[in-house]
């Protein structure tokens, strides 16, 4: 049972292995078939930094809630051994962000697949169109909008670790590995992971910040739109051909303005929000500096305040 | 296209004591890698796959591809005796044409990785061979992990794996313990191509199997 966001690993009953990554492993679990159990093989987590992430949504108001639960697989609560913090449940992908292979099986819809030409061994992963990618960078920049709003960096965003989904469905997007989020005035529950081809160049190694957040999402909506695995800020962004001028103008103006060596001048979630909002832009003239005064002497200037006023008798009429 | 590439080789024993469960075992486990790996396009786009059978002689089954392209693969057959020399040999050569091919695409090509796979005691002197295969003065001298099981030496395992060898322990029996093989390859090659981790400085890294059900890790010897 579940008390105050945690629960022993001995109630769980843990199922088949999902998946095994860099820090841990996902395993089924045969009594919640709504959520998976990812256990840490790594010995140094930062318990309080996971139950603060596990408490996280519980501050936020509703509508930014809703969003965020339905969009990422957040820590639901975390998973105790021996009095430690060694794993956390969180909601098992739905079943319309997986897609069926051909042995049978079903596997995640990841973002990789909308960032290659589609082959045919991919079985019956459809690529989006430019309407469901636009809608799919938005979701996007929307929920990153909502964590940086509340002082939440998310991290690890790369190709693996987003879901989609979209063509018959309506357009959505699932967050995996939710716990390489942080707040900025927490440590992270590990060191912080990167993906490769989704670093942040002029980041610090194994620190994930607000910056390194911006940069990958100008990666995120940059690939998305043009399906391309490696490009960066910095290279020529060509976006797919169905994507409204308005959008791609805007678009590929701000993920140029990523590439700038200062990283704090990087684009942030509000000015994606507008690139990807098909909104016109009007450009505004900045105001220009006043040219300074030439150096001259100056006239004394008349301190002497306000004058009275001298009562004077009235002058008498002509002929009296 | 990626300018960063991974090349793994699959050398398998399939000499006459293969014959049966063993050889049905990794022929029956071709598909699921060929899938697991094919359909993940970062992972094609990383990677490059290759099969070797060994037993008397040695054969590329499959050239160094894009797994993502293959639409079917020679059969492992079992037959003949078990020379080392002549897979080393053939390894290394291939190897050598791979790795100069993929540069002169303009790749940048990472240190081969080798799962070495036997059942046997060699019935040759290959130490020669061996020597020139792991050579540091050779440029891309791989990785090699080395798997035994059935009749297989565990020093000799221990001898040819340059990172780490791994033994049946017969808690599994020869199909399993090879389902199990298969596994930890396609999820080496999976994860080598998709890689997260604090420390990297970007590219590819060859993500070696901990464990392997049925297996006793073991290191490799020091020499």
């Amino acid at each position: 049972m579940t008390i105050n966001g945690r629960v022993g690993v001995d109630q769980l009953v843990v199922g088949d292995l999902l998946d095994r990554g860099g820090q841990g492993e996902i395993w089924e679990l045969s009594n919640s078939p709504d959520q998976v159990f990812k256990r840490y093989f790594l010995p140094n987590v930062n318990g309080p930094a996971l139950e603060d992430l596990v408490r996280f949504p519980s501050g936020l108001p509703e509508h930014e809630r809703s969003l965020l639960l339905n969009t990422t697989a957040w820590p639901e609560c975390a998973t105790i051994e021996g009095g430690r913090v060694v794993g956390f449940l969180m909601p098992r992908a739905p079943e319309r962000f997986t897609a069926a292979t051909i042995t049978g099986g079903r596997r995640l819809r990841e973002l990789q697949y909308l960032l290659y030409e589609p082959k045919p061994i991919w079985g019956d992963i459809q690529p989006a169109d430019a309407d469901d990618r636009i809608a799919i960078a938005r979701l996007f920049v929307d929920l990153m909008a909502i964590l940086h709003r509340h002082g939440v960096v998310l991290g690890d965003i790369s190709m693996r670790n987003v879901l989609w989904c979209g063509g018959d469905e309506p357009a959505g997007i699932f967050v995996l590995d939710c716990d390489s989020s942080r707040r900025l005035t927490m440590p992270p529950v590990l060191p912080q992971a990167n993906t490769t081809d989704w670093d942040d160049p002029a980041g610090k190694p194994g620190v994930a910040d607000i910056e390194s957040d911006r940069y990958k999402t100008a990666l995120f909506v940059g690939r998305v739109l043009a399906r391309e695995a490696y490009v960066r800020p910095g290279a020529e962004l060509t976006l797919l051909s169905g994507i409204p001028d308005e959008i791609a103008a805007t678009v590929v103006k701000t993920f140029a303005k990523a590439a700038t060596a200062d990283r704090t001048a990087r684009p942030d979630i509000e000015e994606w929000r507008l690139a990807l909002s098909g909104r016109g832009q009007i450009q505004l003239t900045p105001p220009q500096p006043r040219t300074p005064l030439p150096q001259l002497p100056m006239a004394e200037v008349d301190q002497r305040g306000a004058r009275g006023y001298v009562t004077l008798r009235p002058l008498p009429r002509a002929g009296e | 296209m990626s300018q960063q590439v991974l090349p793994f080789y699959l050398v398998c024993d399939e000499s006459g004591s293969m014959s049966g469960a063993p050889v049905d075992a990794i022929n029956q486990s071709l598909p699921e890698l060929h899938y697991e790996i094919g359909s993940n396009p970062v992972v094609t786009d990383k990677t490059r796959f290759c099969l070797i059978g060994f037993s008397s002689k040695a054969e590329i089954l499959l050239p160094l591809s894009d797994l993502s392209t293959v639409t079917q693969m020679p059969m492992l057959k079992a037959s003949g005796g078990t020379n080392y020399s002549q897979a080393f040999d053939k390894l290394r050569e291939t190897i050598n044409n791979d790795v100069n091919a993929l540069k002169s695409q303009g790749h940048q090509v990472y240190r081969p990785a080798v799962f070495f796979l036997s059942d046997g005691l060699p019935n040759d002197d290959w130490h020669q061979s061996y020597q020139a295969l792991v050579d540091p003065v050779w440029r891309p001298h791989p990785n090699i992990l080395a798997f035994g099981f059935g009749q297989a030496d565990t020093q000799t395992i221990q001898q040819v794996a340059t990172t780490k060898a791994f033994i049946a322990n017969g808690t599994l029996g020869p199909a399993a313990a090879l389902r199990e093989f298969a596994k930890s390859l396609i999820r080496s090659i999976v994860n080598s191509g998709t890689s997260s981790a604090a420390e990297q400085a970007g590219g590819a890294t060859l993500v070696m199997p901990d464990n392997v059900p049925g297996f006793t890790t073991i290191e490799a010897d020091q020499v």
